[in-house]
C-alpha cells in the first residue's frame, strides 16, 4: 500500500510556521475541539483571560466561528484571584453571562466533561435504564493549538453509537423447500438435501448445457500451469513441493485459529465467537510491534547504522505523518498506513509467511535484508524467545507486560520525570529483559537471532522524526540526570563570590595574614592576558597542507563507513561505482604538492582535469579557489543543492527493484533543498553516484560556470562516460541560476 | 547572535527536548539575558519602540511574569548580561566605523527599489544585523515622511499611524536597556551579573564552578566542549521548558565535536558573527542545514576552505570582513572565532577575569562515531591516522601569549568588577581597551545640525575628561594609547582625544569631597542639592578639604564610608567639570556659576518634584550647550506631524506645541506594560529627545568616569560592602542611568492641542481623541491625571525657564514664548 501522506517539504519551506498540520489533522482537531466543547456545555469551566484573570463559571455558549479564538459565554461568572481589576477586563452583561472575546481567551480549561454523554444518553432514551455515565476527567487546556486527549482509544462500535444491546431473533434452522412442483424439472429425482448433505456430484457445466444451451470451451490450463507430470523431474518436484508444503504447515500456526482451521488441524474453539475466530485483529504482539517501531526509528537517522548489512535500510524511510506516533500500536493500522513498515509487521504476528521469504531469499536479497533487517531490529528485545511458551489470550500478561514497555521508553504521564541518566535506564531495560517472555509462539527462524543487546540503541528516543515543534516531545527522564544534586538557592554565594576585593583580603588573609592588606591597583596589570605558552593562537591551526589532509583523510572515512560492509551485488556495484568516483574527487582534492601521494591513477586524471580549467578569477564565490591552482582544495565545490542525501536516497533506488517494497516511496533528504533531480531525470538505478562530480556548476549565473562545466567533463570523460552528470549539467546550472534570482 | 540558522533548523530536525518547568524546582538557573530578551522582544513586538525612544514597556510586563513563575516553581534566576565584544564582534558590528558603512547603506537601499526587499528577502542582501536594523528604520521614515505628504489635503486633527514598523527581523540588543534592567533587578532583588566578554561562557564557568545548576541560554552553548544540555527556551504559559542535549544533536548529525565547531564558524556564530564563504549564497535562514550537506556529502572542512581560498577574499562581494582593516581575512576571523571560544576570559569566584581554561576538552569522537559505523565486515578502517593537530587533543589547550588579538586588551580586575556589577556601563572601558569611541546613528538617523554639533561639544566637555579620569589609574600603555572619537557620518575625520592633561583631572579634584558621614540615605540628585543648600554659605569650607584622600595608600580611616558621600563627592565633581560650579583650590573657593545657581534653585525657590531633578538638570546641559534654543526648530527641517492645517491656521499655537512637546519629552508618562505601542509617531519630538539621550548617556558615562577614579584612588573603603550593597546603594542610586521616557507623553500633548484648537477648544473632544489615538483605556492608568500631573510639571518648567531668563541664561524671547506656551498648555488642561 502506497504511503499518503504531505510531503515533508511544504512545512519546512516555510521557515516562520513552527506549526505545521495537514488540512485533514487541523479538520480533526477541529471537530474534536467543537465536540468537546459542545459537550461541555452546561459544565463549569475554568476561563484565564489576557490579563491573567481567571473566572470560574457555567458554560452557556461557545462562538468557535471566531477570527480570533474561541468567544466564550459563562454564567455565574466568579473571579478567582484577588488581583487588581483593571480596564480591560471583561464585562458582564445585563442577564449576568459574561462574554469573553476569543481574544482574550487565554486559557480554558474544562474538568470532569463526560464525553460518552451521549450514548447514555440514548441509552437512557431507549430502554430507561438508569446507567450513570462513568465520569471521566478531561482538561484541555489551549484548545486551539493542541490536541484534545481522548479518555481513550475508541473501537468502531463505539464510534458508531451502535452499542446498544442487539435484539436477538430467534435463529432457525433452514429447511429445504417441499418438492418443487413441477414434476419435469430436472431435480425432480433429487432427494430432499441439506446444506451439508449436498452429496450428488454437481456439474454445472453439464446442468448449464442442459438447462440453457451453453456450451462450455472452458479449460482448466487456460488459468493454470499444467503440471508436465512426464517430465524426468517431475518426481523431485513434487517431493520438493511436499517438502515446503510440510515444512510451512510444520511452521506451527502460533495460536491463529482460522489458520489452524485452513490445515485442517482441529482445534478447541468453544469459548471463542466469530469474531475471535475469523474476523478479528490479532492484537497480540503489540508490544514487539512497538518496539520494532522503536528500534527502526532510533536507526532512521544513522546513514552509517551499526550493522554493514544495513546500508539500504528498506525501512528507514518513516512518513512525516507516522513519526512519533508511539501509542499507535495496532498492527493492522500500521500495515495499512505505512508502506515502508509493512516489511515488519506480516513476519511477527503470521510467521506463515516467513518460510516464504526463505524461499525468495536466494533470489532477491533486497527481501533477505528485510528479513534481517526485522530480526536484528527486534532482537533487543527478546533474548528469552521460547517457542513453547504459547498464551495466546493471556491478556493482562501482555497488557502488563505492555505498560511495562510503553513506559520504559515514553512515560504516558509526562509530567513524571523518569530517571533517564544512562545507567538508570540501561538497569531498567536488563530487568525488562530479564523479565520478558513472548506471550505466544516465535517462528522457528526468528530464534536464530544472535542475541544482542544495544540498550543505548534502544535507550535513546528517535532522534531523526522531522515533526515541528508542536509535537510535544515526553520527558526522557530529569533533565539533570540521575546524579546532578540540586545545590538550591546561591543567592547568598553569588553575594559572596565574585568580590575582587573581599576575595583579595581572604586570599591575603590566609597566604601572608601578618602583612598588612592593600588592595592590589590596577596599575600593574598588563594589557595583555596571562598566557601559559609562548605562542600565538594562530598556531594552534594546523597548515594549509595538514588541514586539507585531514580533511580529506575525514572525507575518506566517511565514504568508507557508508560505502562499506556487504551488500547485495546490485548496491555493492553502485557502491564500487561511488567509491571510485569519490577516491577520485578525494585526490583531485588535494591537487598540488600536499597530495599524499595515495591518488595513483585518478590522481593523474584530475590533475589534468584542473589544468584545463580557466584561471581568470572566477567572480563566483563558489570558484574562486580555481586560480590558485596548485594548492587548492576542491571538495567543497559541488554544488549541495543538487545533491541526493548520501545515505538515504540510495534506498529507494534499491527499494524499487524489491517486489515487497512495491511502491517508490519518495526520496527522502533531509535537507527540505534538496529537490529530488536525480528522480526527475530519471537516472537509471545504478548510475546514481553519491556525489556529484567536484566541479560541478555553480549558482550565480556567471559565465565561467558553463566552460569549467565543459572543461570538467572533457577532463573525466574517459572515467565517467556513464556518468549522468554530462547531460545534466547544463540544465541544473540553469535551473539553479534561476533560483538564485528568484 | 545565535549559531546562524540552528535552531530552526535544530526544531525541523525535533532535536529540541521539552520537560515541565517543575523538573527545575530548587534549582539556581543562569540565563543569557541577551538570549532571554531576544526572545521576549522578538521581531513582531515593540516595533514602534525605535521611533518613539525609550525602555520597551512591555519588557517589564513579561519580565514580571516570568519572574513570578520563577518564584513559584522555586527557582533562583541569575541574569547574565554580555560584556565587551571580542574583536570579531567588534568587526562585525562596525564598532571601528561606528557603523557608517551600514548607515550609508541604509539610506542609499532606502532610495532605491531595494526598499522593498527587507521583509520578503528573508535578509539574505544583508550582511549585518545593524545593516538591517538601519534600513528598515530609514525605510519607516520615509514611508512616514510619504504618508505625511501624501495626507496633506485630509489631515486635520487625527493624527496619522505609520503604516512601516520601525523594525523588523532585527534582534534588540539588551546592552541598550542594560542600565535599565540592572536597575528592575536590583529593585526586585533579582540576582545578575555583567560578564567580562561572552555571557554565554561566562554561564558556562558558573555551571562548571557549580554555582548554577542549567543554562538558558543561545544555540551557541553547543559549542561549548563541556556542556552537555541547556535550555533553549521557556514556555512560561504551558510552564514547560524547551532543551538541547548536545549528544544527541551530534549524533543525528552524524558529525563530530570537532565538526560541528568547523561549521558554526563557517555559518556564523557569537564569536564569529559573519558569515564564511562558500556559504554566503545560501540563504540565511538555510544556511546550516546547507554546510552540514556539504560536510556529510564531501567532507568539506570549511578552515581548509578558508586556508586555500585565502588570497582571493579581499575582492569578493559580500565576503571582507566587515571591520574593514586589510590584514583581516576570513581565515582570521575563523582562528579568533575558535580561539576566543577555547580561551574567553572570564569572571572567576577570586573577583579576577582570567582566560577561562576549559580543561578537560571533549575527546574527538569522530573516532568513536566510526567505531560504531564500521563493523567487522570492513577492515579496511583501522590505519586512522593519529591526529596531528590540537583540534583532536584531548590535553587541555594551552592558552597563547596573544588573546588579546581575538578578544581584545585587558583591563585591570577592579574595572571588570565594577562593569560586573554594572557600575561602569563599559562603553568607555571598550573605548580604552579598542582605541575608539563610536558614535553611532541616533534613532532618528541623526542629520540635525544641531544633534552634530553635541556630539563635537562632547569631545571636549565630556570625552577627554572622561579618558584621563579612566586611564591615569591604570597601566602606562593606555595612557600613552590614542583613543579616538568616530563619528558615522564621517567615519574618516576621526577624533583624537586628548588623554593628558597635567595635572590629571582627579589630581584637580581630589580637594573636593563630600564627607557626611550620612549612613542611611540613599543618595539622589534631590538629597544631593538640598545638602549643598543646606550649606549654601560655606561651600568652601564644607567640601574642600585641605588633606586630599587620595594618597598612595590612603589611610584607612579617612576614607569614605558611606555610600552617600561617594556619589555626592562624585556629583559635585561633576558639577565642577561642567561648569556649574568653579573650583579654585588656591584661594579654596567652591561657588556656583550662575547654572549652578539656576540648579540650587530647583530645592529652594522653585521647589520641584523630587523626580524631576534629574531630569529637568540633563535639561539645563542640553540648554548650556546652546545648539539649539527650545523653540528653535531642528535643521534641516523636519516636517512637524501637526496638521499642515494647524500649521497654517495656528502659526503660534504651532510653535507653542513645538516647545510643550520638547519640555515634555523628560516627563516620565506612568504607562501600563501590558500593551505594546501602536499609536501616532512624530519625529520632530523623537529628534529632540535623542538630543537629550545623548547628553543623559555622555552624563552617565562622565559620572561613572568620576566614581571609578574616586574608587580606585582609594577614596572609599571598598572592603566593608558585600556584592549586594554594592548593588543596592551604589549602582541603583546612580543618576542617569536609565533611558530617558518616550516621546508618548509629548504627543498625546500635541495631539490633544491639536484637537483642542480645531474643534472649538473643547477639552473633552479632545481628551476622546487622545484616548482613541493612543489607546490609553490599556496603556495608561488614568489620562486625567497624567494630565494633570504633566501640567503641574510644566508649570514648574515655566518657572524654571523664567528664572533663567532672569538670570539671561535664555534669552528673553525665549522665555516669554515659553512662558506663552505654557499658559496655552495650561488652559487648555485646566478648562472646564
Amino acid at each position: 500500500m502506497k504511503p499518503t501522506y504531505k510531503k515533508k517539504e511544504t512545512g519546512s519551506n516555510i521557515p516562520t510556521s513552527t506549526f505545521f498540520e495537514s488540512n485533514e489533522t487541523t479538520k480533526q482537531y477541529n471537530d474534536r475541539l467543537d465536540y468537546l466543547l459542545v459537550n461541555s456545555i452546561g459544565h463549569q469551566v475554568k476561563v484565564t483571560v489576557a490579563s491573567g484573570i481567571q473566572y470560574l463559571g457555567l458554560l452557556v455558549a461557545s462562538n468557535l466561528e471566531s477570527k480570533d479564538g474561541v468567544d466564550i459565554v459563562l454564567q455565574n461568572p466568579q473571579r478567582l484571584d484577588n488581583s487588581n481589576s483593571t480596564d480591560d477586563e471583561p464585562r458582564l452583561e445585563s442577564n449576568g453571562n459574561l462574554l469573553i472575546h476569543g481574544s482574550d481567551v487565554m486559557e480554558l480549561e474544562l474538568n470532569k466533561i463526560d464525553l460518552n454523554l451521549d450514548d447514555s444518553k440514548i441509552a437512557l432514551a431507549n430502554e430507561n435504564a438508569i446507567i450513570t455515565p462513568i465520569e471521566k476527567e478531561t482538561t484541555a487546556t489551549n484548545p486551539p493549538t493542541e490536541s484534545i486527549k481522548k479518555p481513550q482509544f475508541k473501537t468502531d462500535v463505539d464510534i458508531s453509537g451502535n452499542n446498544k444491546p442487539l435484539k436477538e431473533r430467534e435463529l432457525q434452522k433452514w429447511v429445504p423447500d417441499e418438492l418443487p412442483l413441477d414434476s419435469n424439472s430436472t431435480l425432480k429425482e433429487s432427494p430432499p438435501q441439506t446444506l451439508e448433505e449436498s452429496s450428488g456430484t454437481w456439474d454445472q457445466f453439464s446442468v448449464n448445457e442442459q438447462k440453457f444451451g451453453v456450451k462450455s470451451t472452458y479449460d482448466e490450463h487456460f488459468y493454470t500451469t499444467k503440471i508436465n507430470k512426464n517430465d524426468p523431474n517431475y518426481q523431485e518436484r513434487l517431493k520438493e513441493a511436499q517438502r515446503l508444503a510440510e515444512e510451512i504447515e510444520n511452521q506451527g500456526t502460533s495460536g491463529n485459529i482460522h489458520l489452524a482451521e485452513d490445515r485442517g488441524i482441529i482445534i478447541d474453539d468453544s469459548g471463542m465467537d466469530e469474531e475471535d475466530l475469523y474476523s478479528g485483529v490479532d492484537r497480540r504482539g503489540d508490544e514487539l510491534l512497538a518496539s520494532l517501531k522503536k528500534v527502526n526509528i532510533s536507526n532512521t537517522p544513522n546513514g552509517k547504522d551499526t550493522d554493514n548489512n544495513n546500508v539500504n535500510k528498506p525501512n528507514k524511510y518513516v512518513p512525516p505523518t507516522l513519526r512519533n506516533q508511539p501509542h499507535h500500536m495496532d498492527p493492522a493500522i500500521i500495515s495499512s498506513t505505512t508502506a515502508k513498515n509493512n516489511v515488519v509487521v506480516p513476519s511477527i504476528p503470521t510467521p506463515a509467511q516467513s518460510p516464504k521469504v526463505e524461499i525468495k531469499e536466494t533470489k532477491d536479497n533486497t527481501e533477505t535484508k528485510e528479513t534481517k533487517e526485522v530480526k536484528e531490529a527486534s532482537k533487543p528485545v527478546k533474548p528469552n524467545m521460547s517457542r513453547k511458551e504459547s498464551l495466546p489470550h493471556d491478556s493482562v500478561a501482555s497488557r502488563a507486560l505492555h505498560n511495562h514497555h510503553t513506559n520504559a521508553r515514553e512515560s504516558p504521564k509526562p509530567r513524571i520525570p523518569l530517571p533517564s541518566s544512562k545507567e538508570a535506564q540501561i538497569e531498567e531495560l536488563k530487568n525488562f529483559s530479564e523479565k520478558f517472555k513472548v506471550p505466544y509462539e516465535v517462528p522457528k527462524d526468528m530464534k536464530r537471532m544472535d542475541i544482542k543487546s544495544s540498550p543505548s540503541q534502544s535507550g535513546n528516543a528517535k532522534p531523526n522524526d522531522g515533526n515541528k515543534t508542536h509535537q510535544r516531545r515526553r520527558p526522557q527522564g530529569s533533565f539533570f540526570g540521575a546524579k546532578k544534586s540540586r545545590t538550591g538557592n546561591k543567592k547568598d554565594i553569588f553575594n559572596k563570590e565574585f568580590n575582587f576585593f573581599t576575595k583579595a583580603k581572604q586570599i591575603h588573609d590566609e597566604e601572608k595574614g601578618m602583612e598588612p592588606f592593600f588592595i592590589e591597583k590596577p596599575y600593574f596589570t598588563a594589557p595583555t592576558w596571562n598566557g601559559t605558552v609562548e605562542e600565538s593562537f594562530k598556531n594552534f591551526f594546523p597548515d594549509e597542507g595538514t588541514a586539507i589532509q585531514q580533511a580529506q583523510m575525514k572525507l575518506q572515512k566517511r565514504q568508507m563507513a557508508m560505502n562499506g560492509g556487504a551488500m547485495n551485488p546490485a548496491a555493492a556495484a553502485a557502491a564500487g561505482m561511488m567509491g571510485m568516483n569519490n577516491n577520485g574527487m578525494m585526490f583531485s582534492g588535494a591537487g598540488g604538492p600536499n597530495m599524499g601521494g595515495a591518488g595513483g591513477a585518478n590522481m593523474r586524471m584530475n590533475n589534468a582535469a584542473m589544468m584545463g580549467f580557466p584561471s581568470q578569477t572566477g567572480m563566483n564565490p563558489m570558484m574562486n579557489g580555481f586560480p590558485g591552482a596548485g594548492g587548492m582544495y576542491v571538495p567543497f565545490q559541488p554544488q549541495p543543492m543538487f545533491y541526493p542525501n548520501m545515505g538515504n536516497p540510495m534506498m529507494p533506488m534499491m527499494g524499487a527493484g524489491g517486489d515487497d517494497v512495491g511502491s517508490n516511496p519518495p526520496s527522502q533528504t533531509t535537507s527540505p533543498q534538496v529537490p529530488h533531480v536525480y528522480m526527475n531525470t530519471g537516472a537509471p538505478p545504478f548510475g546514481f553516484t553519491g556525489n556529484t562530480p567536484p566541479f560541478h556548476p555553480i549558482a550565480g549565473g556567471n559565465n565561467n560556470n558553463n566552460n569549467q562545466n565543459h572543461n570538467n567533463n572533457s577532463g573525466n570523460t574517459r572515467e565517467r562516460n556513464n556518468h549522468y552528470h554530462g547531460h545534466r549539467g547544463p540544465r541544473n546550472n540553469n535551473r539553479n541560476a534561476a533560483q538564485t534570482q528568484t | 547572535m545565535p549559531i546562524t540558522s540552528l535552531e530552526l533548523f535544530l526544531f525541523e530536525r525535533g532535536l529540541v527536548g521539552s520537560h515541565p518547568i517543575e523538573t527545575l524546582k530548587g534549582t539556581t538557573l543562569g540565563i543569557d539575558v541577551n538570549h532571554y530578551v531576544s526572545r521576549l522582544l522578538s521581531a513582531k513586538k515593540e516595533q514602534f519602540l525605535d521611533a518613539i525612544g525609550g525602555f520597551p514597556t512591555s519588557l517589564k510586563m513579561y519580565l514580571e511574569s516570568d519572574l513570578k513563575i520563577f518564584r513559584e516553581c522555586n527557582i533562583t534566576p541569575v541574569f547574565i548580561f554580555n560584556g565587551s565584544a571580542t574583536v570579531n564582534q567588534l568587526g562585525y558590528n562596525s564598532y571601528f566605523t561606528a557603523g557608517a558603512e551600514e548607515a550609508a547603506a541604509a539610506v542609499s537601499l532606502g532610495t532605491t527599489s531595494g526598499v522593498n526587499s527587507p521583509t520578503s528577502s528573508g535578509n539574505s542582501n544583508f550582511k549585518t544585523n545593524k545593516e538591517l536594523m538601519y534600513t528598515q528604520r530609514h525605510k519607516a521614515w520615509t514611508q512616514w515622511t510619504n504618508l505625511m505628504s501624501n495626507n496633506q489635503g485630509t489631515y486635520i486633527d487625527q493624527p496619522l499611524r505609520p503604516s512601516e514598523p520601525f523594525r523588523y527581523n532585527t534582534t534588540i540588543d539588551a546592552k541598550r536597556y542594560q542600565s535599565d534592567l540592572i536597575k528592575y533587578f536590583i529593585q526586585h532583588n533579582i540576582t545578575y551579573q555583567v560578564a567580562p566578554f561572552t555571557s554565554w561562557v561566562q554561564l558556562d564557568y558558573l555551571l562548571q564552578n557549580e554555582f548554577i545548576d542549567a543554562i538558558y541560554g543561545p544555540t551557541d552553548c553547543l559549542m561549548l566542549p563541556n556542556l552537555d544540555k541547556f535550555i533553549l527556551g521557556m514556555e512560561f504559559p504551558n510552564k514547560d521548558f524547551r532543551f538541547v542535549d548536545k549528544n544527541r544533536v551530534l549524533k543525528d548529525f552524524q558529525i563530530s565535536y570537532n565538526e560541528f565547531i568547523d561549521i558554526a564558524m563557517a555559518v556564523g556564530n557569537d564569536l564569529q558573527p559573519s558569515t564564511l564563504p562558500p556559504l554566503q549564497i545560501y540563504p540565511h535562514h538555510k544556511l546550516f542545514d546547507v554546510a552540514l550537506e556539504m560536510v556529510l556529502t564531501t567532507g568539506t572542512n570549511f578552515y581548509a576552505y578558508q586556508l586555500s581560498n585565502q588570497l582571493n577574499n579581499s575582492g569578493m562581494p559580500g565576503t571582507a570582513s566587515p571591520n574593514g582593516s586589510s590584514t583581516a581575512s576570513n581565515t582570521l576571523d575563523y582562528q579568533r572565532g575558535v580561539a576566543s571560544l577555547r580561551h574567553m576570559p572570564v569572571l572567576q569566584s577570586n573577583g579576577r577575569v582570567e582566560v577561562y581554561a576549559t580543561d578537560n576538552v571533549m575527546k574527538d569522537n569522530d573516532t568513536s562515531d566510526d567505531k560504531s559505523s564500521t563493523t567487522e565486515g570492513s577492515g579496511n578502517k583501522k590505519s586512522t591516522s593519529p591526529h596531528p593537530d590540537s583540534l583532536d587533543s584531548t590535553r587541555p589547550y594551552p592558552i597563547p601569549n596573544d588573546a588579546h588579538e581575538f578578544v581584545g586588551q585587558r583591563l585591570p580586575a577592579e574595572y571588570y568588577y565594577y562593569k560586573s556589577l554594572g557600575l561602569a556601563s563599559g562603553k568607555l572601558f571598550d573605548s580604552i581597551t579598542t582605541g575608539i569611541y563610536p558614535e553611532e546613528p541616533p534613532l532618528d538617523g541623526g542629520v540635525s545640525d544641531s544633534y552634530r554639533a553635541l556630539i563635537d561639544k562632547s569631545v571636549d566637555t565630556f570625552k577627554n575628561k572622561e579618558i584621563n579620569l579612566l586611564t591615569q589609574q591604570i597601566n602606562r600603555y593606555f595612557q600613552m594609547k590614542p583613543i579616538k572619537q568616530v563619528r558615522w557620518y564621517s567615519p574618516d575625520n576621526k577624533v583624537q582625544l586628548t588623554n593628558r592633561v597635567t595635572p590629571s583631572i582627579i589630581e584637580q579634584l581630589k580637594n573636593v569631597v563630600v564627607n557626611t558621614g550620612r549612613e542611611n540615605v540613599p543618595f539622589t540628585v534631590y538629597e544631593f542639592i538640598k545638602l549643598l543648600n543646606d550649606n549654601i554659605n560655606d561651600l568652601s569650607a564644607q567640601f574642600i578639604t585641605d588633606k586630599p584622600i587620595i594618597t598612595p595608600r590612603g589611610p584607612q580611616e579617612k576614607q569614605l564610608k558611606s555610600t552617600f558621600d561617594l556619589l555626592s563627592t562624585s556629583f559635585l565633581r561633576l558639577l565642577i567639570q561642567l561648569e556649574f560650579f568653579e573650583l579654585d583650590l588656591s584661594k579654596k573657593l567652591l561657588k556656583p556659576t550662575s547654572w549652578g545657581s539656576i540648579l540650587l534653585k530647583f530645592f529652594s525657590s522653585l521647589q520641584l518634584n523630587e523626580q524631576y531633578y534629574e531630569h529637568l538638570f540633563i535639561l539645563l546641559v542640553f540648554l548650556q550647550s546652546k545648539v539649539l534654543s527650545i523653540s528653535e526648530e531642528t535643521r534641516p527641517n523636519v516636517r512637524s506631524a501637526l496638521s499642515d492645517h494647524t500649521l497654517r491656521s495656528y502659526p503660534q499655537e504651532s510653535k507653542y506645541i513645538l516647545i510643550l512637546t520638547r519640555l515634555l519629552t523628560l516627563f516620565q508618562l506612568d504607562q501600563k506594560p501590558t500593551t505594546i505601542y501602536h499609536g501616532p509617531i512624530d519625529k520632530m519630538t523623537l529628534i529632540f529627545r535623542e538630543h537629550l539621550d545623548f547628553l543623559r548617556e555622555n552624563l552617565n558615562d562622565m559620572f561613572e568616569a568620576l566614581l571609578v577614579s574616586s574608587l580606585t584612588s582609594n577614596e572609599f573603603d571598598r572592603l566593608s560592602i558585600t556584592n549586594l550593597e554594592w548593588q543596592t546603594s551604589i549602582v541603583q542610586n546612580m543618576p542617569f542611568k536609565c533611558n530617558l521616557p518616550n516621546t508618548v507623553m509629548a504627543m498625546m500633548m500635541e495631539f490633544f492641542l491639536q484637537k483642542y484648537l480645531h474643534n472649538g477648544n473643547s477639552k473633552s473632544d479632545a481628551l476622546a481623541l487622545v484616548a482613541t489615538e493612543f489607546s490609553t483605556y490599556k496603556s495608561v492608568p488614568n489620562l486625567d491625571e497624567q494630565f494633570d500631573e504633566s501640567a503641574e510639571y510644566l508649570a514648574k518648567c515655566g518657572d524654571l525657564i523664567n528664572e533663567m531668563a532672569a538670570l539671561k541664561l535664555v534669552k528673553q524671547e525665549e522665555g516669554e514664548i515659553s512662558s506663552k506656551a505654557i499658559q496655552f498648555a495650561l488652559d487648555a488642561i485646566t478648562e472646564g
